[in-house]
């Protein structure tokens, strides 16, 4: 138990500065958590003064951002200053990581969907493309030859299809997103649908009018 | 092929490959094991696809990291392991072209918790599949597990204490993959940025140990001993020379970079000089090495190119060639 319970505690202090800190001003009252011996418990607290904690401690964040920034690059960019502490929220909720993308970047996009929706996130185009970058993983992860000839029900879209509703124009947004440019288009609201298909070897874009959803399925 | 020789005497000679030039059957000897000598390779990262295609002879072999081509929906699911289907095919096409070796990151050998056999079971099918000359995996922990044994990531390879209780466990663990997988496990030394006081063992030590209670071979990582004794301070060489050598099949070589006044193991681009220095004083002792593996991140494909690759992989062979020609 104690070696186990070791390697929670050191995990537990990569993974939060707060906590290395609380290790180094008031040990005894965060030591009580673990099983230690004390020689497990000495180790503990000389690491946390030690400057390769610091590094670690970046490390484990750099390596939890990575997935996000490489696979949702778009919405990164929309957040801006506000992706480090967002992240940092999620981490604080969703600290049972196991470092699976597909996993860790839908969990990461559903808690952003969430905090847009309660108004604690405000960017008008951020709803649109965290939801287009979403179904662009989970198609990228689906068996493309598997399912590309799969028989389809009368009125459903093919499994390699995603239809994500767009309020502002989805071409010129995703052009300047491309850009790196901040999109300015409040102007020209409407309702759009971005249609996204994997059916092809290269996932390929096109917009529909709202009403011909009908056209996609 | 037959080819008339040149000069004109009409005598019709066998033209060989260049493999069978260099290398008739070449093998390092790990404990009562045999293993093919493949000369130097690649660790595989998508930024390579093209390059392979465009420069398919530059390597001898490519490594791969089996857990980037599935996604691992965790041990509660039936169909655990989901494979990439995109993933999975630039891997056959690779396969198809080269010998495959494995470095694993999962088996997590320092993990306290429960020894994963679900992802042991995958290898063994993978590695039928695949026919890996050898494997290997870290002297660390990335698998983290609570007082009920529920797994999570450690969201790095985390370091071990050197300590005789740890060197039982692992050699357990090693002992398991070997009753389940034939071929040739290897250890590879850490990189670790903190010092744990009062270890029992030097890490040196605890390797050597390591090897001869489970006749596991050596997977030594020269740019991890070049980061730690630039961190920590202590001669390089020296840390090399206490390991038993005859025991390294593998050596790894790469680039990294600072972060916060520490140097680390980011394999960021081209090996440093340092690193070069460390392969050449390395290579006379190690008489059974099988490859040296050149490591780079794909972010920091942008610093090395098609040329920068062949670069490392050329200088490498260069270095490789003066022991195994």
């Amino acid at each position: 138990m104690s070696l186990l319970s070791f390697q929670k505690a050191l995990t537990d202090l990569i993974a939060s500065p707060q906590l290395c800190l609380q290790m180094r001003n008031n040990p005894s009252a965060l030591l009580l958590r673990y099983d230690l011996t004390p020689r497990e418990q000495a180790r503990l607290q000389a690491v946390v003064h030690q400057p390769g904690m610091s590094v670690s401690c970046t490390l484990y964040r750099v390596n939890r951002i990575t997935p996000i920034y490489t696979m949702l690059p778009y919405t990164c960019f929309l957040l801006g200053s506000v992706l480090v502490p967002l992240a940092e929220e999620f981490w604080e909720i969703s600290y049972r990581s196991d470092l699976q993308f597909k996993r860790e970047i839908t969990i990461f996009g559903e808690f952003l969907l969430d905090k847009i929706k309660s108004g604690a996130i405000e960017n008008p185009y951020l709803r649109e493309i965290v939801t287009m970058e979403l179904a662009i993983n989970e198609l990228n992860f689906l068996p493309r030859e598997a399912l590309v000839d799969a028989p389809v029900q009368e009125g459903a879209l093919h499994p390699l299809i995603r239809l994500v509703p767009f309020d502002h124009p989805p071409e010129a947004l995703l052009t300047a997103l491309a850009g790196m440019q901040q999109p300015d288009m409040e102007d020209s609201r409407g309702n759009y649908l971005l249609m996204i298909d994997r059916r092809e070897e290269e996932i390929s874009f096109s917009t529909l009018p709202h009403k011909s959803e009908a056209v996609a399925v | 092929m037959l080819l008339h020789r040149p000069g004109g005497t009409g005598t019709v000679i066998k033209l060989l490959t260049m493999s069978q030039v260099i290398s008739p059957a070449r093998a390092g000897h790990l404990y009562q094991q045999s293993i093919p000598q493949l000369g130097v390779g690649l660790l595989y990262n998508p930024s390579l696809e093209l390059y392979l295609d465009a420069c398919p002879d530059t390597c001898d072999y490519v490594e791969i990291i089996p857990d980037m081509f599935w996604t691992d929906r965790g041990n509660s699911h039936g169909e655990r392991f989901e494979e990439i289907e995109s993933w999975m095919k630039v891997l056959d096409k690779i396969a198809a072209h080269y010998p495959l070796t494995s470095h694993n990151i999962s088996y997590s050998l320092g993990s306290a918790g429960i020894f994963d056999k679900t992802y042991l079971q995958k290898m063994k099918e993978w590695h039928a599949r695949y026919q890996f000359k050898w494997h290997s995996d870290h002297l660390s922990f990335v698998k983290v597990h609570n007082e009920q044994q529920e797994e999570h990531n450690a969201g790095l390879a985390v370091p071990v204490p050197y300590d005789y209780e740890v060197l039982d466990m692992i050699g357990g663990r090693i002992n398991a993959i070997k009753r389940v997988i034939g071929t040739p496990f290897l250890v590879e030394n850490n990189v670790y940025f903190i010092d744990l006081p009062d270890q029992e063992l030097s890490e040196t030590a605890f390797l050597n140990e390591l090897s001869h209670d489970t006749s596991c071979g050596l997977l030594l990582d020269i740019h991890n001993v070049y980061t730690n004794a630039v961190n920590h301070h202590f001669d390089p060489k020296q840390f090399i020379a206490q390991l038993e050598l005859d025991k390294v099949i593998e050596i790894h070589i790469a680039g990294g970079n600072e972060l916060g006044g520490m140097y680390t193991d980011s394999h960021a681009g081209p090996c440093p000089p340092a690193v070069w220095e460390l392969l050449d004083y390395t290579l006379p002792l190690v008489p059974n090495l099988c490859g040296i593996t050149f490591e780079f991140h794909e972010s920091y494909f942008h610093l090395l190119q098609f040329d920068g690759i062949t670069r490392e992989l050329n200088r490498a062979k260069a270095a490789w060639n003066l022991y195994h020609t």
